[in-house]
């Protein structure tokens, strides 16, 4: 069989050679034949006629023995292409709109499609991935989404009977290296039996064991593939080494298998596994939490629910079953720990349900869906219009095809010929839109998002997108061409022959097919054009929107210094310094220090409440949770928030030592004291038994999105509270120059204190802004590319239905002409033609966009639904692409020429 | 169902006119007196590989021999001869290679493979049982 193929093959490929190989093997036949015969005393001219004659019909052997290499069936293939490349060198605008309408069908849905794999498709590289669930510790009455804390793990480990095992794991930031090569790396924290219940072996050297994660153990760990080409050049001698992770050198005991990037992957990758026993390495920060719990450090601590939880079921177990097993184990806790494990359940998901987090799973799948269908619609106009383009060209082929129908050729050959031609067409069509979706996903690639760490979401096309783009265009290649194809070979012969009319013409003066093609076709794009203008307001509304502070040239360096081993104090005497000689620097207005910026990723909430609450009210009403920021002096002027009453912080005032006070904004005194009077009340906090007082308040300014309504916010002063100025530090600069060339120099100053030091990704406040406007103008062009090739489609289509309309009723426009009828009289005829289409998809396509806005008014902010530019635009846009599409057919109409329209046909 | 594997004709019975049997050749030449007898497809390729499994040879040569050793009753028709080679060559069971004729010029030599010499085992053995069976049926009376 493979034999056979490559025989096929070589034949077709070396056709030249195999073709003079034949010619001097049959003519060293003859030759020989001549000679014998001469030998036998013919004379030569006697013996070339009888060498000749008993050969027979030369070519007609030659055929034979080319029919036996089993090639005819590509020669024929060969020549149907060669036909329909020379039909679309004849045609080459129409040729062009269609292979540049596919490629633009396929480009989005193959770009789309990618994007969707890469981030809700995707399923773990570990041994039977489908055991597996997610474990989620469980308010009764509200969050279910916490994750998991050490004792706990450790208890239902011990008692999930229904699990085969149960690991636990933590995305981490370390800083790992020394010297100028220390770089902060995203890390796993894993329990010690990690790799051998994911069933993960190492590649080299050896996995994580249990041993490893004991009290005691040796500083081990297991390194990433990748991780290892880029450090380590794929030394095998990498393993045995040590690296130093925070202040301590670690072993490196071996390396993971390529494809395996932990249990975040994409978003999270880390570069090694740790065991959790050196969590406070990493992650020396005690998390405050509203939850109280005995111990000092995670490892010991019930409250504090920082890890993620996956089991492996047993054979035959279900994640109910599971669920049922840890719940068991889960009251056993609460009663044995009622102040950190009261109304706590589990909730167990299996883990290929969920690709992401179960909290925006949902509405990320209903988001793929909704955009995959709607690709798939513009691929549909796509498909429908390229058909009508072919089925126009395959009308003026009647003649011919009449022609070789006559003459012999069967009908399946000339629909094979028809099919080339659009297969031809299509594959183009896929070049175009691989290349077209390479772009968009190098382009969605290159987008500097300002997250902590470099997302390594794998958006290359890889060979099942292109499988599945290729598939796609044969698909509509042959969806696009059957129907002309079929059509246009059903010529009865002599109607053809005579150039009568078209036998085939499709359905009633009125309402053909054609006509319901171009209707839909007018409804989807102005859905998709409302659409479009809708999320192009509300990025212009967003980026608009006054996020309270100002961003402009404010450069935000985040340094982790506890990733390097600061304890709070070092961290204070490190940022005092650096406060310092960033202050000095040319052009910097205001400098300051803060657990968080404003709209960055980092989020923290305390549990708040006002002092002066008394019995009952103190302990029946909760802490309100409130996002919190501990903030340094000076931050109020570094992002330009004006303090509306009372004072801002003064490192010096606020001591340590002082009495702890805090900064609250405008929406916080409303929701605790709507009568006003904020300044001097005092709150309490899930932070300490002592309560604060309120020493100021901010003008309302955005923190989490620029779409929030104004949200309470509180802060605290960094100089009381220097244990939250370790883990991510971001260090404000404004700068009457330029914010990105001021937060490189910052780096490198701040590198000059301490060479060991590691920084976030460094940014800009500007780029925090861009990034929450990010999903926004992805959809935005995304939706807005769809709008407008359907448009343009549409267009297309309209133009069709019309010109065919014109050219069919030439003799009819002549005679009217003839009898008096005025250019306005035809243009009105003209007009007619269209205009119902036109009406009927435009009242469709506006219930059905009025129904799509409504659907997703959620994700519109500062946008009515009925918004006049939106639908102005889409309306204009529409109406201006109608009249062009009539424009040029009525063009022609006009100037028909009575007597040259009665002689037409 | 030996003999369907190794004769995929006796199926079909699809039958040819590869071969140009010559009865009663006259002895002094002068042009065959061809009566055209057809025989079952596949015939042909048998005789090939037949003559392949003495030595490699090109295709006058082979069309020769078969003459030759048929006492001149069997002409291939060089219209059959070249598409049947090949088809064998296609299928793997001779291979073809560029080498110099006895008279010192360039020919497409063929020789048997390892593959056409099983095919040439099985495919005598069938025609040995279908002759045999055929001539028991035609004496039977």
């Amino acid at each position: 069989m493979l034999r056979d193929l490559r025989f096929r093959l070589r034949a077709l490929v070396r056709r030249d050679r195999a073709e003079d190989d034949l010619d001097e093997e049959l003519r060293f036949h003859l030759e020989r034949t001549v000679e014998q015969h001469v030998a036998r005393g013919l004379s030569p001219r006697e013996a070339r006629r009888r060498a000749r004659l008993a050969f027979g019909p030369i070519d007609a052997v030659k055929d034979d023995c080319r029919q036996s290499w089993g090639i005819r069936q590509l020669d024929v293939l060969h020549r149907d292409v060669a036909s329909a490349l020379r039909l679309m060198r004849k045609h080459p605008a129409l040729s062009a709109i269609a292979a540049v309408s596919l490629a633009v069908g396929i480009g989005l849905n193959t770009a789309l499609f990618a994007l969707v794999d890469a981030t809700l498709m995707r399923r773990l590289p570990v041994d039977r991935p489908e055991q597996l669930v997610d474990v989620y510790a469980s308010e009764t009455d509200g969050f279910a989404w916490h994750g998991s804390s050490y004792p706990d793990y450790v208890d239902l480990r011990a008692g999930a009977r229904a699990l085969a095992g149960l690991v636990g794991y933590a995305p981490a930031m370390a800083a790992v290296g020394s010297g100028d090569e220390a770089r902060a790396m995203s890390v796993e924290l894993v329990t010690g039996d990690y790799f051998q219940v994911l069933g993960v072996p190492a590649a080299l050297g050896r996995a994580l064991s249990p041993d490893d994660d004991r009290p005691g153990a040796a500083p081990v760990v297991v390194i990433s593939a990748a991780f290892w080409s880029a450090a380590f050049d794929a030394d095998p001698d990498a393993v045995g080494r040590t690296l130093r992770i925070g202040a301590r050198p670690y072993t490196i005991v071996g390396v993971a298998p390529a494809p395996f990037g932990g249990m975040n992957a994409p978003v999270l990758t880390p570069a090694l596994w740790m065991p959790v026993a050196w969590v406070d390495d990493v992650q020396p920060v005690v998390l405050e939490s509203s939850r109280r719990s005995p111990g000092a450090t995670r490892l010991e601590r019930r409250g504090v629910r920082w890890m993620f939880v996956k089991g492996r079921l047993r054979e035959g177990e279900t994640a109910v079953g599971a669920a049922a097993d840890l719940n068991g184990v889960m009251r056993a806790l609460e009663e044995a720990y009622p102040g950190s494990n009261e109304g706590f359940r589990v909730t167990v998901v299996p883990t290929g349900d969920v690709a992401t987090h179960p909290m925006i799973e949902g509405r990320l799948r209903a988001g793929a869906v909704s955009l995959l269908v709607l690709m798939g619609l513009v691929l549909l106009i796509v498909c429908a219009n390229v058909a009508g383009l072919l089925l126009e060209r395959a009308s003026g082929r009647r003649r011919e095809m009449g022609l070789r129908l006559a003459l012999g050729a069967t009908r399946g050959r000339l629909v094979r010929q028809l099919l080339a031609e659009s297969t031809v067409l299509s594959l183009l069509g896929a070049a175009g839109g691989v290349a077209l979706a390479w772009g968009l996903l190098e382009g969605l690639g290159a987008i500097r998002a300002p997250l902590l760490v470099p997302v390594a979401l794998d958006l290359s096309l890889n060979g099942r997108m292109l499988g599945l783009s290729i598939a796609v265009a044969l698909g509509a290649g042959v969806a696009a061409g059957l129907m002309p194809a079929w059509t246009g070979t059903r010529s009865s012969v002599l109607g053809a022959l005579a150039g009568g009319a078209p036998t085939w013409s499709i359905g009633g003066r009125r309402w053909s097919p054609r006509h319901a093609l171009v209707t839909i076709q007018i409804a989807v794009s102005l859905v998709l054009l409302v659409m479009a203008g809708l999320l192009a307001r509300n990025l212009a509304a967003a980026s608009r929107a006054d996020p309270g502070f100002s961003p402009e040239a404010v450069a935000a360096v985040t340094v982790g210094l506890g990733l390097v081993g600061y304890d709070g104090d070092e961290a204070a005497r490190f940022l005092e310094r650096a406060q310092e000689r960033v202050r000095a620097m040319p052009g910097v207005q205001a400098v300051a220090r803060a657990s968080r910026g404003p709209l960055s990723v980092n989020f923290t909430r305390v549990g708040v409440g006002p002092a002066e609450w008394t019995e009952p009210e103190a302990t029946t009403v909760p802490l309100v949770p409130v996002e919190m920021a501990v903030v340094g002096a000076g931050y109020f002027d570094a992002l330009g928030v004006p303090v509306l009453a009372g004072r801002p912080f003064d490192d010096a005032v606020d001591a340590a030592d002082s009495p702890p006070v805090a900064i609250v904004n405008e929406a916080f005194a409303r929701r605790f004291w709507p009568a006003g009077g904020a300044v001097g009340r005092r709150i309490r906090t899930g932070m300490g038994a002592s309560t604060m007082e309120v020493v100021g308040v901010v003008r309302d300014y955005r923190v989490r999105s620029l779409q929030e309504p104004p949200t309470p916010y509180v802060h605290f002063a960094a100089s009381q509270r220097p244990g939250f100025m370790v883990s991510a530090t971001v260090l404000l600069a404004r700068t009457r120059g330029d914010a990105d060339a001021l937060a490189a120099t910052m780096q490198r100053e701040l590198r000059r204190i301490d060479p060991d030091v590691v920084f976030w990704q460094g940014l800009t406040l500007r780029d925090n802004v861009a990034a929450q406007l990010l999903p926004v103008r992805l959809l935005s062009a995304m939706l807005g590319a769809a709008g407008m090739v359907a448009v343009w489609l549409a267009a297309l289509g309209l133009y069709g239905v019309i010109a065919h309309a014109v050219v069919r009723r030439t003799r009819e426009i002549g005679i009217r002409m003839a009898l008096g009828a005025t250019p306005r009289d035809v243009l009105g005829l003209v007009a007619r033609q269209g205009a119902f289409s036109v009406a009927v998809g435009a009242a469709v396509g506006a219930a059905l966009a009025f129904a799509a806005a409504r659907a997703t008014a959620g994700v519109l902010f500062g946008v009515d639904v009925a918004d006049p530019w939106a639908w102005g635009g889409a309306v204009v846009t529409l109406a201006a692409v109608g009249g062009l599409a009539h424009a040029l057919p009525a063009r022609r109409a006009v100037r028909v020429a009575p007597a040259a329209a009665l002689r037409v046909e | 169902m030996a003999l369907n594997r190794g004769w995929p004709w006796v199926g079909s019975l699809a039958f040819t006119g590869c071969i140009t049997v010559v009865e009663n050749a006259p002895p002094g030449g002068g042009g065959p007196r061809a009566d055209r007898l057809d025989l079952p497809q596949g015939t042909l390729e048998l005789l090939i590989l037949r003559t392949l499994a003495l030595e490699p040879q090109h295709g006058w040569a082979i069309s020769e021999r078969i003459r030759q050793v048929s006492s001149d009753v069997l002409h291939v028709r060089q219209g059959s001869l070249y598409p049947a080679l090949h088809r064998l060559e296609r299928r793997g069971w001779i291979s073809a290679s560029w080498g110099t004729s006895e008279h010192n010029r360039r020919a497409k030599y063929y020789a048997l493979t390892p593959g056409g010499t099983r095919q040439l085992e099985s495919d005598v053995e069938a025609w040995r049982v279908l002759t045999a069976a055929v001539g028991r049926v035609l004496d039977a009376g």
